[in-house]
């Protein structure tokens, strides 16, 4: 067998310089040489940007120091997010966590349907400890002890998407990354294999290798324009197809956590960052015209803008094959969809931990491909599935787009889960992909799919036992909750940027 | 669809014999006792067989524990044994016994995982076992116990499972049942009572008929209720699991204990050894074509060179499984799913039904349930019979017809595809509702001698001093590990005093 000696990655966005933080670390430069093609001329899509608990693995698996990384990209801690205006109820938050804790393996949400038939249990997340630090604006990491109900939550958070890749990028070429700079023009072939050998520069200059990782981004220069790989449209589930951001000054109050709120057309959101906070309108436009959203966007801001909202446009959907012969297509030239659950990062980091675990010698074996691509679909069904929950379970909202995705045909998976966890509160439990059974238990929940019975399994506790317990897990909670510090304060004391204008007092 | 009216689900009969039914009867009565349900548990005449084993997961731990009955004392008062796995002898002709553990192998470094060290050194010449690097393999080869208060943390993970005496453990459960409040009714056999798509009641041998709003169904592999119920059709296995007779024996008590099971391989099936305080269980598999039932009996005396109680039962089963919930009866154990005894498969698949049975246990008569209850229990059954063809289709006994077949014959495609993808890089696929962990699957692959064409690159970029220094350590650690334990009949000793 013959290894890989050369990878080139085209686009140094957010998915690039992490593909290449992750090859650097596995490969020491002498086993292989791993090259960067961007441009300065091609701006990067990344945002105020949203992150998933699991960017710590990818982080700690590198070895960044937390604070220092966090200096570095003015970030904020996240504990969830919070869904205004989805649900009847104004607001509910999708934590890092569980709520209340289950008793006898029973889940707590049972608990707490069960205590609804006989009292007034107050709202469900107020027996979650992550949504009660959340909404206090406060934050400290989670404790290891599991007994203790402060170990009943993970944290991820909120950093200026382009500085992270500027973070990603020093780091990669202190250990041996060659950065080039430059514009790709021509793709060649192998004629008879079909096999990508280089990519020519405009400057004439041709860059090879033996594995191409395309994350070239929506213009999916290899992958789409190349390959033409196929793409599977789900515009039908997912209509929005425009973004619209802007940042803006930041707020004296720093939220831990992202808020998503639904607007006449979409939804806006707002990522708060130690020196200013990122906002943006995800919206169709079979919905509403791109002056109108400036206008709704502008209208949403909580401080002045920083400057004109830029537009992007999308598609929701993703590449049938995301590996295909030696090319592999990462982040957004793999697949896009919004970021509503801040799925993004997360998608191109599962996606290299794939490919680390299927890296493949110069053979390319086939069965290879076909893994990562199989395990790649799962992933983005999954989300899909979750995304596609939040609009077509909206009852309180009126306009066109929400008549739309209210009544729209949905996957059969999801109505499946849907007709579940209304009959009984049931959430199947799956192995691979993302969101946990607590994860559907929030949002069906917030967004009013209520069950009409709890799970018999529930009974087990008395009336009064479960009254009791219900007043404890409140009183353990508040207890904890006091003592903590505000998230800024916390921010300023752990990872405080000189120059963000974080406020001191 | 149905003229019956919905209902609640307030009388549940559970119609059936043995470990099935009362293992079902105590949990579900355990589960629901505060709820407003009644359970009734007809017993039919027993068909277990005299020595009789049902070796089993350390899944069974969980259900115990929900059952209130502790470890120990159930141990001692049925005269059960711990199992750290099962070792293989003569899957090759000519090459050392295997042992399948329920235990991880080795400790990842630097994220590599730990078989693609293996892998990278093995293609280097070395030649340490693959299974010398498990906690459990070596503790039961070097007649150790695992115990639970190892301290495994960072360098192991491992269970163990459990050897347990079927009478004994059948009346152990019926007992803790009726004390908790299942009504027993014994019965010589049952008719069931199906209008449209429900069943109504069971009509007992004695004339007494039994209502009931939900049925379940432990009553074996003619599941007596479930067949009665449309769309209950039944799925052979037997391309993939041939084999179609089950001997049952047993032998004198072994001397010092093993804690683990042992399975020879013959040309005709095979023969497993299932070590018990008071007396060694027989199992012997084969098919009815190439062996009469007197000479699998001489045939087993002979694999396992003891001399074994001439009271042997010969039982014909033939894997497979049907859909496990119709209308209103669900099945469960063997009314479900018939699995091969290899792998010691057949009482987990009890649990899962059972544990799903549990989280899905239904609200009414609509049985909302029913689709994802079938669907998810039968791909378990599906992934459960997989890991049994993964260990037959191992096997390398060359021109011997029936090893020939499960060597050579196509795999089912979930299967196919997760040998095809670890035979290409060591990586293996699992899916939901697996049974046996990765762990256990690359023990049986690499144990059985299916190396993978590549292994994670990864491993490669590692310093031969530093994965020399890894081995030494893990090696070392087992080697520690393994002396601090007990015997398995020091074990026995004291769950006795």
């Amino acid at each position: 067998m013959t290894p890989i000696r050369n990878i080139t990655i085209l686009g140094g966005g957010t998915s690039g310089w992490m593909a290449a933080a992750v090859l650097s670390r596995a490969f020491t430069p002498d086993a292989c040489t791993i090259r960067l093609i961007e441009s300065e001329e091609i701006g990067i899509v990344g945002v105020g940007e949203a992150t998933l608990p699991q960017v710590r693995d990818f982080n700690t698996w590198l070895g960044l120091d937390e604070a220092e990384f966090m200096r570095a990209t003015n970030a904020t801690f996240k504990l969830g997010i919070e869904f205004c205006g989805w649900g009847t109820s104004g607001s509910y938050h999708h934590p890092f966590g569980v709520h209340g804790q289950s008793a006898g393996g029973i889940p707590f949400h049972q608990l707490w349907l069960k205590a609804r038939t006989f009292m007034d249990p107050g709202s469900i997340e107020d027996y979650a400890f992550p949504i009660r630090l959340a909404r206090e604006n406060r934050f400290d990491f989670p404790v290891e002890d599991p007994k203790s109900i402060r170990s009943a939550y993970a944290y991820a958070y909120h950093f200026d998407a382009v500085l992270y890749a500027r973070y990603l990028r020093q780091w990669c070429e202190a250990r041996g990354v060659q950065r080039i700079e430059g514009q790709v023009t021509g793709v060649d072939q192998n004629a008879e294999t079909g096999f990508v050998e280089t990519l020519t520069l405009a400057s004439g200059e041709s860059v090879g290798g033996d594995l191409f990782i395309d994350c070239s981004g929506f213009r999916a220069v290899i992958a789409g324009q190349t390959l033409n790989l196929g793409w599977e449209d789900w515009t039908p589930w997912l209509p929005c197809d425009r973004a619209l951001a802007v940042p803006c000054e930041r707020t004296d109050d720093l939220t831990p956590y992202t808020r998503a709120t639904a607007r006449e057309a979409g939804w806006t959101w707002r990522i708060p960052l130690q020196h200013r906070t990122g906002n943006g309108y995800v919206f169709s436009s079979r919905f509403t015209t791109e002056a109108r959203a400036r206008e709704v966007l502008l209208g949403a801001l909580d401080a002045p803008a920083q400057a004109e909202p830029r537009l992007l446009r999308f598609q929701a959907g993703r590449r049938t094959a995301s590996w295909h012969k030696n090319v592999i297509a990462l982040g957004l030239a793999s697949g896009f969809l919004e970021p509503l659950e801040s799925t993004s990062i997360y998608l191109s980091q599962i996606a290299l931990t794939f490919l680390m675990r299927l890296m493949p010698d110069t053979r390319f074996d086939p069965a290879l491909a076909r893994e990562f691509n199989r395990l790649i679909d799962i992933e983005y069904e999954r989300v899909r599935d979750f995304l596609i929950l939040h609009y077509h379970a909206n009852s309180a909202r009126e306009g066109p787009l929400w008549d739309y995705v209210r009544t729209m045909p949905v996957p059969d998976s999801l109505k499946e889960k849907m007709a579940l966890f209304r009959h009984r509160g049931h959430v199947q439990q799956y192995k691979d992909g993302l969101f946990s059974p607590a994860s559907w238990i929030a949002v069906f929940m917030g967004q009013d799919v209520m069950p009409q019975a709890y799970d018999r399994q529930a009974d087990s506790l008395s009336e009064e036992a479960l009254t009791g317990y219900l007043k404890d897990l409140k009183r353990k909670i508040d207890s904890n909750l006091a003592v903590l510090p505000s998230h800024a304060e916390f921010v300023a004391a752990h990872c405080y940027d000189p120059n963000s204008g974080i406020s001191h007092d | 669809m149905t003229d019956t009216p919905v209902r609640p689900v307030r009388k549940v009969v559970i119609v059936g014999r043995d470990e099935a039914l009362w293992l079902t009867a105590a949990v579900l009565q355990r589960t629901f006792a505060r709820s407003d349900l009644s359970f009734t548990a007809v017993e039919l005449p027993s068909l277990l067989r005299p020595g009789e084993v049902l070796p089993t997961l350390g899944s069974q731990a969980g259900f115990h524990a929900r059952l209130g009955l502790e470890e120990a004392v159930l141990m001692r008062a049925l005269g059960a044994t711990f199992t750290l796995g099962q070792q293989y002898v003569g899957w090759a002709k000519s090459a050392p016994p295997v042992f399948v553990g329920y235990s991880s192998t080795g400790v990842a470094l630097q994220n590599v995982p730990f078989h693609h060290l293996w892998l990278r050194a093995r293609a280097s010449g070395m030649n340490v076992a693959f299974e010398d690097f498990a906690i459990n393999a070596a503790c039961a080869k070097q007649g150790r116990l695992l115990t639970p208060d190892a301290d495994l943390s960072g360098f192991a993970d491992a269970d163990r499972g459990f050897h347990l005496p079927a009478a004994p453990y059948a009346e152990m459960l019926r007992q803790v049942a009726v004390k908790r409040g299942v009504r027993h009714l014994p019965a010589a056999h049952v008719s069931p009572v199906v209008t449209g798509p429900q069943m109504t009641a069971v009509v007992l041998s004695d004339g007494q008929t039994v209502e009931g709003d939900l049925f379940i169904d432990t009553t074996g592999s003619d599941a007596r209720l479930l067949s009665q119920m449309p769309e209950t059709g039944f799925t052979s296995w037997r391309q993939w699991l041939p084999f179609n007779r089950l001997l049952t024996t047993y032998t004198a008590p072994a001397t010092p204990l093993p804690a683990y099971a042992q399975i020879t391989a013959f040309r005709s099936g095979w023969a497993g050894l299932f070590p018990l305080r008071d007396y060694t269980a027989v199992q012997q598999v084969y098919t009815r074509d190439e062996l009469s039932d007197d000479e699998a009996f001489e045939a087993a005396a002979m694999v396992v060179k003891m001399s074994l109680h001439p009271q042997a039962t010969v039982t014909p089963f033939e894997a497979g499984r049907r859909p496990a919930w119709s209308g209103n009866v669900i099945g469960l154990g063997e009314a479900a799913t018939v699995l091969d005894p290899l792998g010691s498969a057949r009482m987990p698949s009890l649990l899962l039904g059972l544990s799903h049975l549990t989280a899905l246990f239904p609200l009414d008569t609509a049985g909302l349930e029913r689709a994802v209850y079938n669907r998810t229990v039968g791909q378990a059954y599906e992934r459960l019979r997989d890991a049994q063809i993964w260990l037959y289709s191992l096997n390398k006994r060359r021109d011997q017809p029936v090893w020939d077949h499960l060597r050579s014959v196509s795999l089912p495609p979930e299967l196919a595809y997760k040998r095809e993808v670890f035979a290409a890089c060591g990586h293996l696929p699992v899916y939901d509702d697996e049974t046996f962990d990765e762990a256990w699957w690359i023990a049986a692959g690499l144990g059985h001698g299916l190396f993978p064409a590549t292994h994670d690159v990864r491993a490669d970029q590692l310093a031969e001093p530093d994965l020399i220094r890894h081995f030494q350590t893990v090696l070392g650690y087992v080697r520690k590990q393994v002396e601090a334990m007990p015997t398995p009949d020091a074990v026995s000793r004291a769950a006795t005093v």
